[in-house]
């Protein structure tokens, strides 16, 4: 039967579940496996990185509830990490180990702190809300970098994780690991019940209307007030955690640069969404790990993370989980069927392309940068040069992935060679906006550990995350009508 | 004559210099449509925000029911059967219409504070938010986005809202705005198929509506009354058409 159905028609029960959240269980699947991989690869400290990622992206997932659901843009969520961790650290010092006691305080004093500042920080809007939350963050700042006896600004180290009666030992790694893991799911399912009941539609209609809200007899005061405390408490457990993982807490914790990564990872993942700042961590801190294990360049890894922010909100508004809604197929596939590339073919692509990154790589930072630094007379800053060179080789990346395949030569150099194109679902040359689109897919294939790569070969068009989303089909250029 | 239900007495509000709010005095009988028309600035909003309570008057009072409601804020009038809809549509644009009646719905039901049930699949929200919707003939988009609605369709849905809660009496901000004739005739048959057992305060421009739906009629300008009474006896009140006709004259 010939198909002339808009989308993929539902062949059985796997392909009816959404790319979505198919995405997100296969995430979590990986998540689940890190202490097994890091096991097998011999690699301890996957495990160790994990747990940071997971620890923040429990903050982030309750900043969201605030920000994302609640509409209010809180500047000082940070403030909750160090209370939370404090309340570990602190007690410690008088040698209070007991975890049950830990975390009490924890929740007690987070929930305390949400309660006084939401209830003086809500009566205000807009510009005034955000500075005022980020007065009392710098409050919570000031206060532990003045508190000697407990480190001062110099930090509070942990002498022993957090003693849960035998029955959880926290010193060990996977066991850290899993607790963080079990406690983000909990946070999640949490989240995900309370944004969906009578209480979190009265603060998402707020969000949305809230002069409405107010005509209709919704007093909207207490119900931001206990979301602030709720999103307050959930991440006070995650800077108890932190406290757990760092064996070591901060005033830093606590600083207005720790809150705006937190706004980062939700506005990144995308506000509103369930598992968006989880990706949004994951994301953030694959970012600053590979652009900062860079030489040199490393240490400024937020020059670059910047403009990819200011492309995220340009072109996706709703973060990356706004991206895994895919565009709608329009035109049949049928006459695009005959041309579908081999997976050997697009391989052989890939690696021309990878081959091609890490000799231009090479060439630009290893060879030009270290002969530029090694000239004996430098009127220039040698980091402004190796950052110079590193955007010469994304200007490159881009030409490559997003200039090209949107070009009368449909696809990148690797593709050309092979005689393979990327075509639109009706067989044309992709817009300048789908190709931007199937370059940030390629972005989440890529740095959530190569999920996206799982859909090529389960797909029977083979295509990948990257292709889905921007309703895209790799095909052979010859048999091509 | 019946008691009234609505009492505003001598209400004042002014922003800087301007009055626009001007020892405002007016009756509203139990049953009764009455229309509130005046001249762009005339004051016809401030007075609705007042009464609604997204504004405070600097001075007089407002009875309801027998009760001071001159205080009160805004999500506690509506708990006393006080409605009201808006002159810039002002619905959910990002929830459906059967999620935009629930949300007035469960405004009505009460306190909110419940944190596991799914909304979603609620009978005892969404059997009334679809009545609602019934009401002003909207059950068959009860689906679709708000912000997907035609104009006229939204104007619907602020009604549905507003009836949602249960009013006995029911604010109306120009409801007719920005409709076309076929969109407004029908709105005008919703708004006399509620009469029989609500009350209303109608503030509107288009002047067929008024006159095809109000049982009385009140002209404010530079926020004061400056007549009341039938639709025939405002029609040819001196008073009436010098603010109109000046107005026009104005304009020209």
């Amino acid at each position: 039967m010939m198909s002339t159905v808009t989308q993929d028609p539902p062949a059985n029960a796997l392909a009816r579940i959404t790319l979505r959240n198919g995405f997100y269980g296969a995430l979590l699947v990986v998540l689940a496996l890190v202490p097994l991989a890091a096991q097998l690869a011999g690699a301890g400290n996957w495990t160790s990185f994990a747990t940071q990622i997971l620890i923040f992206a429990i903050a982030a997932v309750s900043l969201n509830l605030i920000l994302g659901y609640g509409g209010m843009i809180s500047f000082g969520h940070a403030a909750f990490m160090a209370i939370g961790g404090y309340s570990v650290g602190i007690a410690s010092v008088y040698g209070l180990n007991n975890g049950f006691a830990h975390l009490a305080m924890a929740i007690g004093f987070s929930a305390l702190f949400a309660l006084v500042t939401g209830a003086i920080a809500l009566r205000t809007r807009g510009v005034y809300f955000i500075m005022i939350t980020l007065a009392f963050a710098q409050m919570v700042f000031f206060a532990f970098v003045s508190l000697e006896e407990f480190g001062g600004d110099d930090g509070l180290t942990v002498n022993s994780r957090s003693e849960f009666a035998g029955l959880i030992d926290l010193e060990r790694e996977p066991t850290l690991y899993y607790t963080v893991f079990v406690v983000l799911l909990a946070t999640l399912y949490l989240t995900h019940r309370i944004v969906n009941s009578r209480f979190g539609w009265v603060i998402r209609g707020a969000r949305s209307n809230e002069a409405r809200m107010l005509t209709l007899g919704h007093p909207v005061y207490r119900y931001r007030l206990t979301c602030y405390v709720i999103g307050g408490i959930m991440c006070g457990v995650a800077g108890f955690l932190f406290a757990n993982y760092a064996n070591f807490v901060n005033p830093e914790d606590a600083a207005w640069t720790t809150s705006g990564e937190l706004i980062f990872m939700v506005v990144l993942g995308g506000m509103g969404s369930l598992f968006g700042p989880v990706l949004g961590a994951i994301v953030f801190f694959m970012m600053e790990e590979t652009v900062g294990s860079i030489p040199i360049v490393g240490i400024y890894w937020k020059i670059f993370f910047g403009p990819f922010l200011v492309l995220v909100v340009l072109f996706a508004r709703e973060g990356i989980d706004g991206w895994l809604v895919p565009r709608a197929v329009k035109a049949s596939d049928a006459a695009l069927a005959d041309a579908i590339a081999p997976l050997a073919r697009r391989l052989a692509a890939m690696l021309i392309d990878v081959a091609l990154f890490a000799l231009s790589a090479w060439l630009l930072i290893a060879v030009l940068g270290g002969w530029l630094m090694t000239l004996p007379r430098q009127p220039y800053h040698q980091d402004l040069v190796m950052i110079a060179c590193v955007y010469v080789f994304l200007a490159g990346i881009l030409v490559n992935h997003l200039v090209l395949p949107a070009s009368k030569w449909r696809g990148s150099a690797g593709k050309i060679a092979m005689g393979l194109a990327v075509v639109g679902g009706d067989g044309r040359t992709l817009a300048p906006a789908q190709a931007v689109q199937r370059v940030f897919g390629q972005v989440l294939t890529i740095a959530t550990a190569l999920i996206g790569y799982v859909w090529m070969v389960a797909d029977r068009e083979h295509r990948a995350l990257h292709d889905r989303l921007a309703a895209t089909r790799v095909v052979v250029r010859g048999r091509l009508k | 004559m019946k008691q009234p239900v609505l009492q505003i007495k001598d209400l004042q509000k002014s922003f800087g210099g301007v009055h626009a709010t001007d020892n405002l005095t007016l009756d509203v009988t139990p049953n009764e449509i009455h229309a509130v028309i005046g001249p762009n600035g005339a004051g016809k909003t401030t007075m609705i925000a007042q009464l609604s309570g997204a504004l405070m008057p600097d001075d007089g009072q407002i009875v309801f029911a027998g009760r001071d409601i001159t205080r009160l804020p805004a999500y506690r009038r509506s708990h006393l059967g006080l409605a009201r809809s808006f002159q810039i549509t002002s619905v959910f644009l990002d929830f459906s219409c059967l999620e935009n009646v629930s949300l007035a719905v469960l405004a009505h039901q009460g306190h909110a504070f419940r944190f596991w049930r799914a909304v979603r699949g609620d009978r005892t929200l969404s059997d009334p938010a679809m009545a609602s919707l019934e009401r002003v003939g909207l059950a068959d988009r009860a689906d679709i986005r708000a912000a997907n609605l035609a104009h006229g369709e939204q104007r619907q849905l602020e009604i549905a809202m507003a009836l949602a809660t249960e009013p006995s009496f029911l604010l109306l901000d120009e409801p007719m705005a920005g409709m076309g004739q076929s969109e407004s005739a029908r709105m005008i048959e919703t708004l006399n198929t509620l009469k029989r057992d609500k009350t209303m305060l109608l503030v509107e421009h288009d002047m067929d509506a008024v006159f095809a739906l109000a049982d009385r009629i009140s002209v404010l300008v530079y926020g004061q009354v400056i007549a009341t009474g039938a639709p025939d006896d405002i029609r040819n009140n001196d008073a009436v058409r010098k603010a109109y006709l000046g107005d026009e004259a104005g304009d020209a």
